[in-house]
């Protein structure tokens, strides 16, 4: 009769441990075919085997003589021995019970003689045999066995040696998997990124399951399919919105019960109905699902995992999947906190930097649709703002579509670059005029790098783009002016204002090159015979801020002389301050020529009337050679003469006025400027010259009035057009001068060697440094550190004409010493031929946003702080409450054990040990409440006038009881009362706390001291140990939470009493020294004041350490 | 009569293990660290050493290797391990250095029974 093999009680553990080797349906190894090949030589037999009994089959790691790699258990011999530590020895199958009817005894391969020595595990479970196999009866003495069973240690000792391989490589693999998501965590990856390998993590560690992560969907209540790289994205599409719910699958089920759940066989499950097909579909027929939780075991989300066949996975396998989980919701957690922070931090930046523009967000799309708009926009558009909000009109349309391929072309290059935008372009308003606006956005991305939407600000620069475009004609006007057009900065102490503009015309009469006189001042047209005493009075009128006008001998840059003719006007900011001057000359070399010659034939025609046939002829030459106008006048005031231009600019023909009196002919230039100018020149007989409006013409005229015997020549010029484009070039320097000075941001230019010429008033409001002392520094002077570490590398390389701007974040020193991050933009500037002769750009100060980002940062650090002081507290307590319970627990046992053995003594010594024990652990727990109460500033302060001697003598009478004759304590000081203000209940803390610590970590038989010393204001208390001392690395973080000396050995302690110690002092305003040496002793000082301070001040918080040399 | 020796670094727990034993008449000694634990088994060769895991200065492994290299009656005592813990990897640890049982803490009395006699008439 067949008898099956018997099971052993612990057999699923036995099957545990066996799967633990990981060594079933491995191929075979030398290492074990080695120990078969010994064993059948050594007993001479034709077969010998490693077997090992699996749930449902005898497995064989190595075999010798005999070539099937496994068997049915119910027919194995090995199954029969998995109780004992014998060698189980059948001498001759035929004639055993439970083998007689074994078909591989009755039939091939006839086994008739069986031997197998137990494969025993070193924490007791059998996995097989090493066993040796005849066909032939034959007896087995027990040397023999012996021999066998030695054998079949080497063959455990091989697979003990193979697991703990197989758990190193485990424990690596598992921690470089863990490091590696940890890291990413670290690394700010993309959600998406760190669930991805969190899954792939899970999925390495056990075999044949598939892993996915849902994750909860607020609003909807549903989970959405999240990370699950190798699941089937038809089954994701099915499972994704999956209800939360009690009836729903597994996952929904365990984001429901916020617990795990089994699924073993999905097609047994009815909780799967409906969804049977498509797992079937997919072969999914195991589910096993934990829940991810957040903050407060909130549920987050599920993971779980797939299995091709019906299984319940073992504890380690759930581990990993909790560890999975847990690794999730950590990164759930720090997403969500990510993502509301950069909100907050994003909103916070576009209203700082943002205010005076338009604030507004919109989709990133074709049509750009508005989603926010703050009001202001009617001013601007024409349109209020809820028309783009709610849709009725998009934004695109108002833009004039040639800009619309160009801002598309920005935006999508930003998006590409993450970085922000200008772009400038046109919009047609409602009343159809066409408005120009400055957009500066930037787009904002979700955790997975999409564009969420796009931020920015507008600004109406119509005005400013008028501005510019008249400046530019202004510009060209000048540029191409025949004139000599020079423009200074403001400066007139030596060496004299700076030439900060010239034009082509400034270059062809003096032979200089813009680039060679910018920064330098006019006087390098002077010389020898230049005009010292006009320059004197050129100077003069400057400082009085008057226009001049007048004419010098300058010089070319060969060297030779000119007669220039200077007119210089004074640009004047909104203060009415002189900053620039305006200068057009003219070189009148030849005109002085032809005047001269003119008057000297003026007068020879009146002395000479033989010469004067002559003369008139070559006056009329001379005169039709000139293009001035020119008239002369006798005495009486009366016309002698006009020539063509006169005619024309006056208005009166030559024959019709000749002989009229000038005064009566233009009567409203009696009393004017002209009229003044003429009877000075005749009164005091010299030349004049001025420039000024003839207001019934409405014109400018510069005229030259020569007195000479019979009369007055006057020649004159109309300059309107020219004095035209200078007022308008005064006007918009000062418009723009205003816009400079008046913007936030600091604008500033500089030299070409980079050295600052020019900065507006923002400059002295944002750094507090004077403009004065900045100027001619280079602007690094200023800067402590740059963004981007390359100290401005940028800025050099555009200075030297490689890059066509610059832009960085730099932090600049403020004149009190404290730093202010400012964007610095700066643009070249650059001369005629392309050279670069300076710099021009802009510093925003981004200070607040840099702040923003600093506090994010300390709230980030807080947050660890938080965990690791959670996690010590955990640690703390785990061990500090297992200890005591422990204790309790056997306690209470042997007490019960002795009572009923009637063993007095040791029941009452259990008893005790109960008691003190829950004292203990009571005195955790108020510990504890009493660190969390000061922790949140809950902790009652109630000082009253009280008596410290009293306490201090009562306290150290209940420590002398407690402590018997283990140690002395020795009080001085004590003696009378020590009245103070203070809090009984905190300062019996203070004291009992001391003194405790002094007693708990000193030998036994040491002395403990209090000294108690009061002054006028203070008492000083003193403790003093012969204990263990605090190593050196701990004192710092003497007072911190839960933190313990590494020296304390098993002594019990929370690490909370010196930390509510400091609370306590701080609320009296008192202070804790500690002075310690390790292995010698502590010493702790406690000040404290005697009255109660008047003020609300915080409470010092400061602690003093030193060591005792 | 055999002799268990107890090394457990809270004295209320040693205490009490070594009362249990008394009570079921075992002979016991009590170290309250390592280094006198291992002391106390060179000169004393208990039957049954049972130690705590987790300890400081010298913790139960390192008492362990130094029983275990301690000549042939150290390689041959029963050693018992008292752990809190239920990491299965520590254990393996453990029993690969040589450790013949674990003792779960807190104490199952009948379960430290079986073991204790288990491991005691193993080798007697």
């Amino acid at each position: 009769m067949e008898t099956l093999p018997p099971e052993p009680s612990h057999e699923s553990r036995r099957q545990e441990a066996l799967h633990r080797y990981r060594i079933l349906d491995t191929p075979p190894e030398e290492s074990f075919d080695r120990i078969t090949r010994l064993a059948a030589q050594l007993f001479d037999v034709p077969v010998a085997l490693v077997s090992l009994v699996d749930k449902e089959r005898q497995w064989h790691k190595s075999c010798y003589g005999f070539d099937t790699r496994e068997i049915e258990r119910e027919v194995s011999f090995c199954a029969h021995n998995l109780l004992g530590d014998e060698v189980m020895v059948v001498e001759d199958a035929m004639h055993d019970a439970r083998f007689a009817d074994n078909p591989i005894v009755t039939a091939e391969p006839s086994i008739r003689f069986y031997a197998g020595a137990p494969l025993r595990t070193p924490d007791g479970y059998t996995l097989g045999s090493l066993c040796i196999i005849d066909v032939e009866p034959r007896s087995f003495d027990a040397q023999e066995q012996a021999q066998l069973r030695d054998l079949a240690a080497m063959v455990t000792d091989e697979l003990e040696l193979r697991r703990e391989v197989y758990s190193r490589k485990k424990v690596e693999t598992i921690q470089s998997g863990q490091n590696r998501i940890l890291e990413q965590m670290i690394g700010r990856a993309p959600l998406s990124e760190v669930l991805d390998a969190t899954v792939q993590f899970v999925e390495r560690m056990i075999p044949d399951a598939r892993a996915a992560i849902m994750l909860l969907d607020r609003e909807t209540k549903t989970l959405r399919a999240s990370a699950a790289p190798h699941l089937p994205q038809s089954f994701l599409d099915a499972a994704d919105g999956t209800a939360i719910g009690p009836d729903v699958g597994t996952c929904g089920r365990t984001a429901f019960q916020n617990d795990e759940v089994l699924t073993h066989d999905i097609l047994d499950d009815p909780h799967w109905e409906g969804a049977h097909d498509i797992a079937r579909e997919h072969g999914l027929r195991a589910c096993w699902s934990a829940p991810i939780r957040g903050e407060e075991d909130a549920v987050l989300g599920t993971f779980a995992l797939y299995f091709p066949a019906p299984y319940t996975p073992s504890e380690t396998e759930r581990r990993f999947v909790r560890q999975g989980a847990r690794m999730a919701g950590i990164a759930i957690e720090r997403t969500h906190a990510r993502q509301s922070l950069r909100t907050s931090e994003e909103r916070f930046r576009s209203l700082v930097s943002n205010l005076p523009g338009l604030v507004y967000r919109c989709t990133y799309d074709e049509d750009w649709t508005t989603l926010y708009m703050s009001h202001g926009y009617d001013e601007i558009a024409g349109y209020p703002a809820d028309v783009f909000e709610q849709g009725k009109r998009s934004f695109k349309e108002i833009v004039v579509p040639d800009d619309l391929p160009m801002i598309r072309d920005v935006v999508r290059a930003a998006v590409n670059a993450r970085s922000h935008y200008e772009v400038e372009f046109r919009i047609r308003a409602r009343d159809g005029t066409i408005r120009w606006i400055q957009d500066v956005a930037r787009p904002c991305f979700d955790d997975d790098g999409r564009v969420k939407w796009l931020d920015g600000v507008m600004f109406d620069i119509t005005e400013r783009k008028q501005t510019e475009e008249r400046l530019r004609l202004l510009e060209t006007a000048v540029n191409d002016a025949t004139e000599s057009v020079l423009m200074t900065d403001g400066e007139l102490d030596p060496p004299g204002p700076r030439i900060v503009y010239a034009n082509p015309g400034f270059e062809e009469m003096t032979g200089y090159q813009v680039e060679e006189v910018i920064g330098k001042t006019p006087r390098l047209l002077q010389g020898p015979d230049t005009d010292e005493a006009l320059m004197a009075e050129l100077r003069e009128l400057l400082e009085a801020g008057e226009p001049f006008l007048g004419e010098t001998i300058n010089y070319r840059k060969d060297g030779s002389p000119f007669v220039n003719e200077w007119s210089i006007s004074p640009v004047r900011n909104e203060h009415d301050e002189v900053t620039h001057y305006v200068a057009v000359q003219r070189d009148i070399t030849e005109r002085k020529e032809a005047e001269a010659e003119l008057v000297r034939y003026a007068e020879e025609l009146q002395r000479t009337t033989d010469a004067l046939e002559e003369a008139k002829a070559r006056t009329d030459r001379i005169l039709a050679s000139i293009t001035d106008a020119f008239f002369t006048l006798n005495h009486e005031w009366e016309f002698t003469f006009l020539n063509e231009q006169a005619e024309h600019l006056l208005e009166h023909a030559a024959d019709a006025i000749e002989g009229a009196n000038i005064w009566t002919t233009f009567p409203e230039a009696r009393g004017t400027v002209f009229q003044k100018q003429y009877e000075r020149a005749v009164a005091d007989d010299e030349a004049v010259q001025f420039e000024a409006l003839y207001p019934a013409h409405s014109r400018w005229y510069r005229v030259h009035a020569y007195p000479f015997e019979d009369g007055l020549s006057v020649f004159f010029s109309d300059v309107t057009e020219k004095k035209r484009a200078e007022q308008a070039l005064r006007e918009s320097e000062e418009k723009y001068r205003t816009v400079v000075e008046n913007v936030k941001d600091v604008v500033f230019r500089t030299d070409a060697e980079g050295r600052l010429t020019f900065l507006n008033p923002a400059w002295k409001e944002t750094t507090g440094h004077a403009i004065e002392a900045a100027l001619g520094q280079p602007i690094g002077a200023f800067i402590r550190d740059t963004d981007d570490a390359t100290d401005g590398a940028e800025y050099d390389a555009m200075l030297a004409g490689e890059k066509d701007f610059c832009r960085y974040e730099a932090q600049f020193e403020g004149a009190d010493g404290a730093p202010r991050w400012m964007e610095v933009f700066a643009r070249p500037m650059r001369g005629g031929n392309g050279t670069v002769v300076g710099t021009s750009g802009t510093l925003h100060d981004v200070s607040k946003w840099r702040e923003a980002e600093e506090q994010m940062r300390k709230a980030l650090s807080k947050e660890r702080e938080l965990g690791r002081l959670k996690s010590r507290f955990v640690s703390m307590a785990s061990h500090e409450l297992r200890t005591p319970l422990a204790t309790i627990q056997s306690s209470a046992e042997l007490a019960d054990l002795f009572m009923k053995r009637g063993v007095e003594e040791k029941t009452t010594k259990h008893l005790k040990r109960i008691q003190d024990n829950v004292d203990r652990m009571a005195t955790l727990l108020e510990d504890v409440l009493i660190f969390g109460r000061a922790e949140s500033g809950r902790l009652p302060f109630e000082p009253i006038s009280m008596d410290l001697a009293g306490l201090a003598s009562e306290l150290i009478d209940d420590i002398r009881q407690g402590i018997g004759a283990a140690h002395t304590v020795e009080a001085s000081g004590l003696d009378g009362e020590i009245p103070l203000e203070a809090d009984p209940q905190l300062l019996r803390l203070v004291l009992t706390n001391l003194l405790s610590n002094a007693v708990k970590y000193s030998r036994e038989g040491s002395t403990v001291r209090f000294e108690v010393a009061s002054a006028d204001e203070h008492v000083h208390i003193v403790v003093r140990d012969e204990g263990i001392g605090i190593p050196e690395e701990d004192q710092d973080r003497l007072f911190e939470p839960f933190h313990r000396a590494e020296n304390v050995g098993s002594a019990s302690g929370t690490g909370l009493g010196l930390a509510i110690l400091k609370e306590a002092t701080d609320l009296h305003h008192g202070t804790v020294q500690v002075n310690s040496v390790e292995g010698k002793g502590s010493t702790f000082h406690i000040t404290l004041p005697r009255t109660r301070p008047d003020d609300e001040s915080e409470p010092t918080r400061e602690v003093h350490m030193s060591n005792e040399a | 009569m055999s002799t268990v020796l107890v090394i457990e670094d809270e004295p209320d727990i040693a205490d009490n293990l070594c009362d249990l034993l008394e009570a079921l008449d075992y002979r016991t000694l009590q170290a309250h660290d390592g280094a006198s634990g291992v002391e106390a088994a060179q000169t004393h060769r208990p039957d049954l050493v049972i130690c705590d895991m987790q300890m400081p200065g010298q913790n139960g492994h390192e008492v362990l290797r130094a029983i275990r290299e301690a000549g042939a009656w150290g390689t041959d005592v029963p050693f018992a391990f008292v752990t809190a813990s239920t990491d299965a990897e520590l254990k393996e640890k453990s029993m690969a250095l040589g450790a013949d049982a674990f003792i779960s803490k807190p104490f199952d009395i009948d379960q430290l029974l079986d073991t204790i006699r288990t491991l005691l008439d193993d080798t007697s």
